[in-house]
């Protein structure tokens, strides 16, 4: 990059950062995703499938490349790429389909072969899709501007060469109501009265255009919302020259407006909160990730010199020239994209957390991979100082920092990848490689964007959600690469007691790392070669492990499906909430059959309604089999079978105008008109969702490579969620478009249906009508019933839950099935939503998992000692049908838990800390902890969004709980007594109470948390804490404590006949403690791989991290004992 | 099931006819037979441990053995190689033939993992413990200071032993992998003649017991009984007391008690069910105590504490406390010692384990054997290469005390299934006498090692009723199932006549 650039960089960056902020303007009016899963009434149903939504406080999708054309830098840049070179074949005609042949040893791209864009079409698959303001192409655009949108696409060809292509003449438009009257003649002078206000209103913003408002068009169309017997009306197309204009020109309109003879009326727009990117895939049928077909002469290349991008193609068409291909058949594959997956370390000062204006990054692990491989084929660690090579890896040594970070980012815009991912890069590593290279002043570093000349700037956005808490998180603009982190994705999507990498590499990998904390790092970095190597391993395995998640748990392929379901581009899926989504599928309908959408104005208040229903449970054990009957997609399928929808929503006085025939009240009390007359849009996607997906499940069923298989499932699975957020989307209060009518309908027809099938099946199943016995609902719940039909054996169960729900089903409306999914037996139904019991469906004689819903083994806000004893216990009383044994079982944990031999970290509780302690209105143990541990050690105590551990010990009495949290480390260090009072009162009784009740009725406290067990109890001795220095202890005798008179001696003068027995017992303690003491540490060793070094792992999250740091101190109390009987001489 | 009158028979009561016990009553009382002495000096004070310390790694001793040993490989490598540059893994380079000196580790799927049983269910009851640790799937590595590599080539990745210290040559592939073409371990240590003793010129003898397993259901009193007897002079023929009398002293290599005193579930159970309990080998202790009591009223014994002794996990296991035995530690000739242990006997030097060294090596390696392994840790000069990786080992800190400083001239391993002995030779001349020594419950034998000359050789013990002494040679061999895999079988001696040089196997 020029060396013009340097001191300006900072001031620049403030610029980019307002620049961007106005860019929002036009969403700032309409609210966007908000937390409707919170607001609105939780539904099990679809909640539990579709992750809540998100609150992006002022969330838009922000054009970045806005200045790019205006700026000045002289592109210094090289580009040594020279397509002009090969002239092989071109790439890429839909026939072939042999895999490329990707070089696994270069780290440029594959050479781009020669394009013949007069023969030959040019097929991409698109990744990332954003627009940029820039001049009007002459021969693709009609309209000729300075300023104009371009829609951009970065993608990759089958062959694996990337793409820029360039969309022309594609403006942004919403529509109006139009006034009574309003004729064809009037658009002129509409046109130019708006077009003189919008442009006086934006007088001061930098990009004028000649004309803003380029078009007024009238249009028959109809809104969504409501049945107006299918009468279209007269509408306004409102065409502007820029997106960000559709905001001033509504507000205009709204306010009020006056053009000719329509003096001073407000008008009603639609579809004004229609994101650009998403108005273009709409109108042209792009879906996010799919391929994208330039048909030959119909497009253009980027001569060489002209080229803004870093991308081997650079194209550019006419937005109706481009095809966009069906994801499904041959373009539902994948494009070779290429992964990168980076870490870093920094070198911080003792105590303190790194920060980019103090400490250097010393390391930068990179493992770059193609989508759809399992190995990376670049594999390299950048090094500030000497490194010790490392086999199979590339070390690369930098002197000074900056060399380093400019290497770096000169290596990622060589290896050019498509997708960048990490952990939790968004928010540590990228910012602050960008704010280090900053600081250092690396002019070239910011540029990591495939748009050469644009700079990547980081953006805080606040992000705030019900579910979520509070948390900061940085936005980057990298143009052409998607932003894949890993760790929001983790957090979204799986329920996790702890989301380190490592705690996640074991829980979904069994694999684990050596966890270095940040304030031994620097002293790594400051050894020799060696530790630096050693340092470098650490971090290569952190480029690594994201790789691995990914290709494990198949996140990118999942969500490229998802993206192309429902028809956002991927970064959406990232940074924003459902609502997109489902607002996405709703306009492509709408679109189809000439519907357009209102746009809502949110009230913040949103209205309540009633919720699903549960019919009260009959708690106990049932030691019979219990049947299960569910109604399969409850929620969508009453929208189909109820043909409910905005479309067919009636007033009540509008209902006048129908016969009865033609419309149905619902048990809310709402009146929607039936499919012959109308058939609604919701229906309509929701059964194009679902045929797509018995679809793709057939697909899956067949197909055999295990790769498109993977893609297929990802679909199916997609599908399903996209199906349950519609109900959701209605119902959000304060979302793009809510309609309480339907969702409060949707939930009520699902009680009624909840308590007819209780009904029909008391009714039918009935020793009158010839059954063994009455068959009793024991349990119901959203979409599902839970029956005892008094049979024996769990065959017998499945035949007549079967026949039951055939026969159920045969009441309800298509689509509503109700289905026969499994049998309970034995079934232990301790609450609502608290269960348990053996599952089964697929075969009557073996158990498929033991199902638990609602009780503590899942609940991550308790300690693990309460889930493992809770899920222990379960297993002795379903599996082993042994109720005595796991009552022994609880006594032993509780005697185990009052003697100080409970590993600490079963007693560990986390919680994240969201808010600092200031913040909260309440002390809690997890915020007055962080304090505490600021105060010790400002570098290693929790900040905002980590999870805190904490135990709880013993303080006096009168202590709130919030006050004896502790860190658990400081615990052992100081060897503090634990609260075993607090775990058993608050952590154990009531969930054991909870399972045991049923089976051992009112006796159950008295046997379980009373009696002999309870009464051996070891005190522990703090070293720390105000008391502690005075206390002075006098030696008690090994065998019956009693306290000695001669100091030097184990035993008391009464226990010397015993002395041998006494021994015994201490000396296989210590037996029993070195062999644990041996065992933890070689594994560490073994972990770690190394055998010279010392352990230095720091993995809070392991099994073991507690465990071996207390056989040391407990290994070492045990031989103190045992060397008080002397030693033994010769 | 044995009768009071039951014939009673050492292997060598060969001559009927001399029989004291059967002769007619004389007037003269026999005369009196001394037990001869020898020079004792007790060399086992490295293998003491005084303020242990645990707050530490095992990194250290790791350390520690490849800096002490790296200089002994150095010479050998220089030996064997010649002018074959010696680089540390840091600057390899590939295809370049070098020598590389390290510590062996041996990746293994299916070594016992904390980490994984603890993820596994916790209730389980535990797996029980595998014979054989060994997979296909295992991989060497050999690791310097800086880093590690996967060594493939010329190296039988089964014989290789976690710990021990190697050089090999080869060079790296392109797969970053060492390819090796030959390796060694350092060899035998020098060996020490002491001067100042003068050598033996008469048939004495050091009895080595192990195994005794007091404390097992299947326990049979009567052959220890008749072994104590022997040696100590109160059954057998007149040449039997004479023999024995020039038994100088008695090692008891480890395992006094057997397995079953270990109660491992005790520190699984709650403390409110276990206040009560005792130890589980206290009445097993106390039979101890008694054996050992008739034993050091006539001879000189060396108790060694074993696997399954009350005694600490980590090698090098402490001394068995005095407190255990309240009448055994009344006599002087009574000597509680470490395992391993290290004594100079009359000129004599004397090393060897309760075992534990060499069973780990059989579970982690394909190595049989019990004299070829115990030569094998003499090879690489370390008795106890496992530790801590397998076998439990005090953390040490700056110092490896199982490396060999000097070649004993015996060296002994406990509680092994059958008796071997084998004359090993280093380079040097060293003359090393490694002798494999049988449990005592399992064999019923002892071996006698001759200080004069070194000849070596196990004494039978039987009770010969009907078919009792044959089942006991069934039962002898209580591991029957491992046999199928033994690469050699030894045979097993069983009567080994009165010939002195009987014993000495080369």
């Amino acid at each position: 990059m020029s060396d013009k650039r340097g001191p300006d960089d900072l001031a620049d960056d403030a610029k980019k950062k307002l620049k961007v902020e106005e860019d929002d303007d036009w969403a700032a009016d309409s609210k966007e995703d908000s937390d409707w899963a919170a607001d609105s009434k939780p539904s099990d149903d679809w909640a539990a499938d579709s992750k809540p939504a998100d609150n992006w406080a002022a969330d838009s999708k922000p054009s970045w490349g806005s200045s790019g054309f205006s700026s000045n830098f002289s592109s210094n840049r090289e580009d040594s790429r020279d397509s002009y070179m090969s002239s092989s074949s071109a790439h890429s005609s839909s026939s072939s389909t042999t895999p490329p042949q990707l070089p696994s040893d270069t780290i440029s791209r594959p050479e781009a072969a020669r394009l013949d864009t007069n023969s030959k079409s040019l097929v991409f698959q698109q990744l990332d899709l954003d627009y940029f303001v820039g001049p009007c192409h002459p021969a693709l655009s009609a309209v000729q501007e300075n300023f104009t949108p371009v829609v951009r696409m970065f993608g990759v060809t089958s062959a694996g060469n990337s793409v820029c292509c360039y969309v022309h003449g594609f403006h942004p438009y919403f529509y109006v109501a139009a006034p009574l009257g309003f004729k064809e003649d009037d658009c002129s002078q509409f046109r130019e009265e708006l077009n003189k206000q919008v442009k006086l209103d934006q007088s001061k913003k930098k990009e004028q255009v000649e004309s803003a408002v380029l078009s007024i068009e009238v249009v028959l169309k109809e809104s969504i919302y409501g049945y107006h017997g299918k009468k279209k009306s007269l509408f306004l197309k409102i065409t502007v020259a820029l997106p960000q204009l559709i905001a001033p020109a509504k507000r205009l309109l709204d306010r009020g407006f006056s053009c000719g003879r329509f003096q001073d009326r407000q008008y009603t727009s639609y579809e004004a909160n229609v994101e650009f990117e998403c108005r273009f895939m709409v109108d042209t049928g792009v879906v996010g990730c799919n391929w994208i077909e330039l048909p030959a002469a119909k497009f253009y290349q980027v001569k060489e010199n002209n080229k803004l991008s870093a991308c081997q193609y650079e194209v550019e068409c006419g937005w109706r020239d481009m095809v966009s291909l069906s994801t499904e058949g041959e373009w539902g594959k994948i494009a070779p994209a290429r992964i990168l997956s980076f870490d870093i370390e920094c070198a911080g000062r003792k105590g303190i957390f790194p920060e980019p204006q103090h400490d250097p990054v010393i390391q930068i692990a990179n493992m770059v991979m193609y989508q759809g491989k399992t190995e990376p084929f670049i594999r390299n660690v950048f090094c500030l100082n000497t490194c010790s090579p490392i086999v199979g890896a590339d070390v690369r040594c930098f002197e000074t920092e900056q060399e380093l970070l400019k290497s770096w980012a000169d290596f990622v815009r060589e290896v050019d990848p498509d997708i960048l991912t990490g952990y939790n890069i968004n928010n540590f590593d990228l910012p602050y490689l960008l704010e280090r290279a900053g600081t250092l002043r690396v002019p070239t570093f910011p540029y990591l964007g495939r748009i050469v000349k644009e700079k990547t700037v980081i953006k805080e956005r606040v992000f705030e959600s019900k579910a979520y808490g509070k948390r900061v998180n940085k936005v980057m603009n990298i143009e052409g690469r998607v932003q894949f982190d890993l760790l929001p994705i983790l957090l979204r999507n799986y329920k996790l007691r702890s989301y380190s990498l490592n705690a996640v590499s074991y829980h979904f990998l069994l694999e684990q790392k050596e966890d270095v904390h940040h304030s031994i790092i620097t002293d790594l970095q400051n050894g020799t070669d060696v530790t630096r190597r050693r340092l470098a391993i650490y971090c290569m395995k952190d480029a690594l492990l994201p790789l691995r998640l990914l290709n494990k748990l198949m996140c990118l392929i999942n969500y490229m499906e998802m993206a192309r379901v429902t028809g956002v581009p991927i970064s959406y899926l990232m940074t924003r909430g459902q609502q997109v989504k489902v607002f996405s599928q709703l306009l492509r309908k709408c679109k189809e059959q000439n519907l357009i959408i209102p746009v809502y104005q949110s009230n913040q208040a949103g209205e309540m309604y009633e919720g699903a229903t549960v019919i009260e449970p009959i708690r106990g054990y049932y030691d019979t089999p219990i049947a299960t009957l569910d109604f399969a997609s409850l929620y969508p399928s009453i929208m189909q079978a109820h043909n409910l929808c905005y479309s067919t929503l009636l007033t009540p006085a509008e209902t006048d105008k129908l016969t009865p025939e033609q419309y149905i009240r619902t048990p809310s009390g709402n009146y929607f008109v039936k499919s012959e007359v109308r058939h609604g849009v919701l229906p309509e996607i929701l059964s194009d969702l679902l045929s797509a997906r018995k679809k793709a499940k057939r697909e899956l069923a067949a197909e055999t490579d295990p790769f498109k298989k993977q893609v297929l499932d990802g679909r199916q699975l997609a599908l399903k969620i996209s199906c349950n957020s519609v109900y959701g989307f209605t119902g959000a209060s304060v979302g793009r478009l809510p309609c309480l009518e339907i969702s409060q309908s949707v939930t009520a027809f699902g009680r009624e249906m909840i308590q007819r099938t209780s009904e029909l099946v008391e009714a039918t199943y009935t020793r009158a009508n010839g059954y063994p016995s009455d068959a009793k609902v024991i349990y119901g719940d959203t979409d599902s019933v839970m029956v005892k039909f008094n049979v024996q054996t769990v065959a017998e169960a499945m035949k007549i839950g079967q026949e039951a729900a055939n026969h159920v089903s045969s009441h309800f409306p298509d689509p509503v099935k109700l289905e026969f999914e499994k049998v309970y037996f034995p079934y232990l139904l301790i609450n609502k939503k608290r269960y348990a019991g053996l599952y089964f469906s697929s075969s009557p004689d073996k158990h498929d998992k033991m199902d638990c819903k609602g009780i503590e083994t899942v609940r991550r806000d308790n300690c693990r000692l309460a889930s493992d004893l809770i899920s222990t216990c379960l297993e002795k009383i379903l599996i082993e049908r042994d109720p005595t044994g796991a009552i022994n079982y609880t006594k032993s944990v509780i005697s185990d838990l009052l003697c100080n031999r409970i590993d600490i970290s079963q007693l560990i509780i986390t919680k994240e800390l969201t808010k600092t302690g200031d913040d909260y209105a309440n002390k809690q143990c997890h915020t007055v902890l962080a304090e505490k541990m600021k105060k010790r050690d400002a570098g290693s105590a929790p900040k905002l969004g980590d999870r805190v551990p904490y135990v709880i010990v013993t303080g006096t009495k009168k202590d709130p709980t919030y006050m004896k949290s502790e860190d658990p480390l400081y615990v052992l260090e100081n060897n503090l007594p634990i609260d075993t009072e607090y775990y058993l009162g608050n952590q154990l009784s009531k969930p054991l109470l909870r399972i045991f009740e049923p089976i051992l009725g009112d006796k159950a406290e008295g046997i379980l948390l009373k009696g002999d067990h309870t009464r051996a109890v070891t005190v522990v001795h703090s070293k720390a804490g105000a008391l502690a220095a005075f206390t002075k202890k006098k030696a008690t005798c090994v065998g019956c404590k009693a306290v000695l008179k001669r100091e030097g001696s184990a035993v008391c003068d009464s226990c010397k006949g015993k002395a041998s027995d006494i021994y015994q017992k201490e000396i296989s303690q210590l037996y029993n403690l070195e062999e644990k003491f041996n065992r933890l540490w070689t594994q560490c060793q073994r972990c770690q791989g190394s055998l010279h070094e010392e352990v230095l792992c720091t993995s809070r999250d392991c099994p073991i991290f507690y465990m071996r740091m207390k056989v040391q101190i407990d290994l070492q109390a045990q031989d103190n004992i045992v060397a008080r009987f002397g030693e033994v001489s010769w | 099931m044995i009768l009071p009158t039951a014939e009673v028979v050492s292997h060598l009561t060969a001559d009927i006819k001399s029989d004291h016990l059967i002769s007619p009553p004389t007037t003269t009382p026999p005369d009196p037979i001394d037990r001869l002495h020898g020079n004792y000096t007790n060399l086992s004070e490295r293998f003491k441990l005084r303020n242990k310390c645990f707050k530490r790694q095992y990194a250290p001793l790791y350390a520690a053995r490849l800096a002490a040993m790296r200089p002994m490989l150095e010479a050998v490598a220089r030996n064997k190689w010649f002018d074959v540059p010696q680089v540390q893994l840091n600057d390899l380079q590939q295809n370049k033939t070098c020598v590389i000196i390290g510590t062996v580790f041996k990746q293994m799927q299916l070594k016992p993992n904390i980490l994984r049983e603890l993820s596994e269910n916790v209730n389980l009851p535990p797996k029980p413990e595998r014979k054989r640790y060994t997979h296909q799937s295992d991989v060497v590595f050999l690791e310097d200071e800086t880093q590690r590599i996967s060594l493939v080539g010329d190296i039988e990745t089964h014989e290789t032993i976690t710990g021990t210290v190697i050089c090999a040559k080869g060079k790296e592939t392109a797969g970053g992998k060492f390819e090796v073409e030959d390796w060694s371990y350092c060899g035998l240590p020098a060996q020490l003649n002491n001067e100042l003793t003068e050598p033996v010129s008469e048939d004495r003898y050091v009895a080595i017991i192990s195994g005794i397993s007091l404390g097992d259901p299947q326990y049979d009193p009567m052959p220890l009984q008749l072994f104590v007897d022997l040696v100590t002079g109160q059954l057998g023929s007149l040449k039997d007391q004479t023999f024995y009398s020039k038994v100088v002293r008695l090692i008891v290599a480890g395992d006094s008690l057997s397995k079953h005193t270990r109660d491992s579930t005790t520190a699984k159970q709650a403390k409110y069910l276990t206040t009560k309990t005792k130890a589980a080998s206290i009445s097993a202790a106390q039979e101890l105590d008694d054996v050992l009591t008739q034993l050091v009223s006539c001879i000189f014994v060396d108790l060694m504490p074993g696997q399954y002794d009350p005694a600490s996990f980590s090698l090098p296991q402490q001394p068995l406390h005095r407190c255990i035995f309240p009448q055994a530690a009344q006599y002087t000739s009574f000597q509680s010692v470490t395992n391993p242990y290290e004594a100079d006997i009359d000129g004599i030097s004397f090393l060897g384990t309760a075992g534990q060294n060499i069973h780990n090596i059989q579970q982690y390696t394909k190595l049989r054997d019990a004299v070829t392994i115990a030569e094998t840790t003499l090879k690489c000069r370390h008795i106890a290469p496992t530790c801590p990786d397998t076998l439990g080992c005090y953390p040490y800190d700056e110092e490896d005390p199982f490396i060999l400083r000097d070649c004993p001239h015996v060296y002994f391993v406990g509680n092994q299934k059958r008796f071997g002995a084998k004359m090993s030779e280093g380079d040097q001349g060293q003359k090393t006498l490694v002798v494999s020594v049988p449990k005592f419950f399992d064999s019923h034998q002892v071996v006698l090692v001759n200080l004069k000359d070194l000849s070596c050789f196990p004494v039978s013990v039987a009770t010969l009723i009907g078919d009792d002494s044959v089942s006991m040679e069934k039962g002898g061999v209580a591991d029957s199932d491992d046999d199928g895999e033994d690469e050699e079988v030894l045979p097993d001696v069983n009567i080994l006549p009165d010939d002195e040089d009987m014993g000495d196997m080369e």
